[in-house]
């Protein structure tokens, strides 16, 4: 099974960038309608609310994407990567010809189902390719892409993309960049060496490759769940902060469109460091236990985001919750896919990511912006329902993860594919 | 695994309906934004046209985005008329030009709106975030409670719930 010479530092290196730009644009995706919410809110019309339900709707595409990103584990890596990038840039020019709140929303859904199954796919890559030794490190590099996604955003907006023409819609203009990595990566990619020696190996014919259902065999059923609910709570406050930070600091703080633009460049340029030292870490001392300093520092300095009013006092503590908040994907990423062997590790990850993480995000995102609405909301201020829901929803990600997620920092992937071949 | 989510989507039904309120902040912060609009953010819902203007002259023909900063703070009772609430708030023109001042908001037969407004106005205790003033709202003790009463709550049914699927697990697999 094992037979395949190994592809060497160089192709990997490779490799990680065309990972990374993948993860960059799911990451500028993520943070560019929040960040210009404001502004297509005063261009298209409607409130915190609207907003609130807008972000729900297109996050559920990302919960859809799950049926897409399954496919890795029958179509193959590979593919299903070009697929996404392609996918993603059609939808990025349909948001940007944009003339409602409808077609937004419709657009911005397409390009969730398609950057939903590019990140599970592209971590799933990374756990495949990349020697034990190394996984945690090329983890925190290709999920930081994520954040250094929102800091490119900031910076658009500090230079003053949304004072041209374009305005907003000149954001995702942007994001048919992505294009060029297909030129780029559908020549130079390879399909990983551990679905290939699986999918190649006659004793793996007994395994299901295409059932949506076989993560929830009984084998892989308990630590689905955990994961799961771990990356729920999780993403349910981190989604809902990187949503509603610009706009809690452009509505309740007071800063302009172009400071919030600098703090949010600025912020994440420090807080993506957050998941290159999570990678090396969590290599060293073990996924669980960095997991749940991080989660840690994410509930003190995430709540304190958000309750403080001075920009020179929010500005660090805004960088030690991304640094926190953002970095801890870098260990979920190992959650939902180190456990699992190759034949099922694309859906099993999918699940995580797709049926609890995006439901997560939605929820979060919608259950502050209801409690927040400045006039109709039970709290009435973004900020406030942003750290209550905080200090409600972390705990329960640090409780699950220690009882429950196993320690995979010395997994053996070829040694658990031939074990479960031999089943 | 059914019912959590049916209890999920519930919650989140019944939420706007904790409260129906009509915050005096929320409603000048939504005619300043609705001026921001231009005519598409018809500013008649929260303000007569006179009051608009006296913000943006000419809004109804101006193109969208002229505020650059719309900053509202923690409204108080007006002393002067009973039910009516004072609103300081502020905002940014697109060249930098800053308008500070306080709005009046009243309870009318459609709900609450801004019926005064004093450009430049100052009052003790009234001013913007920005400039060292309370923002619309401040967690109680109480909501501090509530929420870590409900993360201990969200902990024991995440466990419970693991619980219960490895249990399952468990008696399948023997």
């Amino acid at each position: 099974m094992s037979a395949i010479p190994d592809r060497g530092a160089r192709y990997r290196r490779r490799l990680l960038v065309l990972l990374s730009s993948a993860t960059f644009f799911e990451g500028y995706d993520n943070f560019v309608l929040a960040f210009v919410l404001a502004l297509v809110l005063g261009d298209l019309g409607g409130s915190e609310a609207d907003a609130g339900w807008i972000r729900a709707i297109t996050s559920l595409g990302a919960v859809a994407a799950f049926a897409l990103a399954a496919q890795a584990d029958r179509i193959g890596r590979r593919r299903l990567l070009l697929i996404t990038i392609v996918g993603y840039t059609i939808a990025a020019a349909l948001t940007a010809l944009s003339p409602g709140l409808l077609w937004l929303t419709g657009a911005q859904f397409a390009a969730q189902v398609f950057l939903g199954a590019e990140w599970a796919v592209a971590i799933t890559i990374v756990v495949e390719e990349f020697p034990r030794t190394h996984r945690g490190k090329a983890l925190g590099i290709v999920t930081s892409m994520n954040t250094l996604g929102g800091i490119f955003v900031g910076v658009l907006a500090f230079v003053g993309l949304q004072d041209t023409p374009l305005g907003w819609r000149g954001f995702f203009v942007v994001g048919l960049l992505p294009l060029i990595l297909i030129a780029w990566g559908r020549r130079s990619m390879l399909e990983t060496e551990r679905y290939e020696a699986v999918r190649s190996d006659e004793r793996s014919a007994h395994l299901d490759h295409a059932s949506l259902f076989e993560p929830w065999r009984p084998a892989f059923r308990t630590v689905v769940v955990a994961v799961g609910l771990v990356t729920f709570f999780r993403y349910f406050v981190v989604s809902a902060g990187a949503f509603w930070w610009a706009y809690y600091a452009q509505q309740e703080v007071g800063m302009s469109v172009s400071t919030s633009g600098l703090f949010l460049a600025v912020a994440g340029l420090v807080g993506a460091l957050g998941f290159l030292v999570a990678g090396r870490m969590m290599d060293r001392f073990g996924r669980k236990p960095m997991f749940e300093i991080y989660l840690a520092g994410a509930l003190v300095f995430g709540t304190l985001t958000f309750q403080v009013h001075t920009p020179r006092v929010m500005l660090p503590i805004l960088c030690t919750g991304i640094f926190f908040g953002l970095g801890s994907v870098a260990m979920t990423s190992a959650f939902a896919t180190e456990p699992f062997p190759t034949y099922v590790r694309s859906r099993a990850a999918a699940w995580c990511r797709n049926a609890f993480e995006i439901p997560g995000g939605v929820l979060g995102a919608l259950t502050v912006g209801l409690l927040g609405d400045h006039v109709t909301g039970p709290v009435g201020s973004i900020g406030d329902a942003m750290a209550l829901v905080t200090v409600a929803m972390l705990p329960a990600a640090m409780v699950v993860c220690w009882f429950f997620v196993p320690e995979t920092n010395a997994e053996d992937m070829v040694a658990m594919d031939e074990a479960i071949v031999a089943t | 695994m059914r019912r959590l989510l049916l209890l999920g989507v519930v919650l989140v039904a019944l939420l706007p309906a904790c409260a129906r309120q009509d915050r005096p902040e929320g409603i000048v912060e939504r005619w300043l934004l609705s001026l921001n609009q231009g005519a598409a953010g018809r500013p008649d819902r929260y303000a007569p046209d006179a009051l608009s203007q006296e913000i943006v002259p000419g809004w109804a023909t101006l193109d969208p985005g002229r505020l650059d900063t719309v900053e509202v703070g923690r409204a108080a009772a007006d002393p002067r008329t009973p039910g009516a609430s004072l609103v300081p708030f502020r905002v940014v023109d697109d060249d930098g030009t800053a308008t500070t001042g306080i709005a009046t908001v009243a309870a009318g037969g459609s709900g609450a709106r801004v019926t005064a407004i004093e450009v430049g106005g100052t009052r003790p205790g009234l001013r913007v975030p920005s400039e060292g003033g309370q923002t619309a709202e401040r967690i109680t003790p109480t909501a501090w409670l509530v929420a870590l009463a409900a993360a201990g709550v969200l902990a024991l049914l995440a466990v419970g719930v693991v619980t219960l699927v490895r249990r399952g697990t468990a008696s399948v697999v023997t």
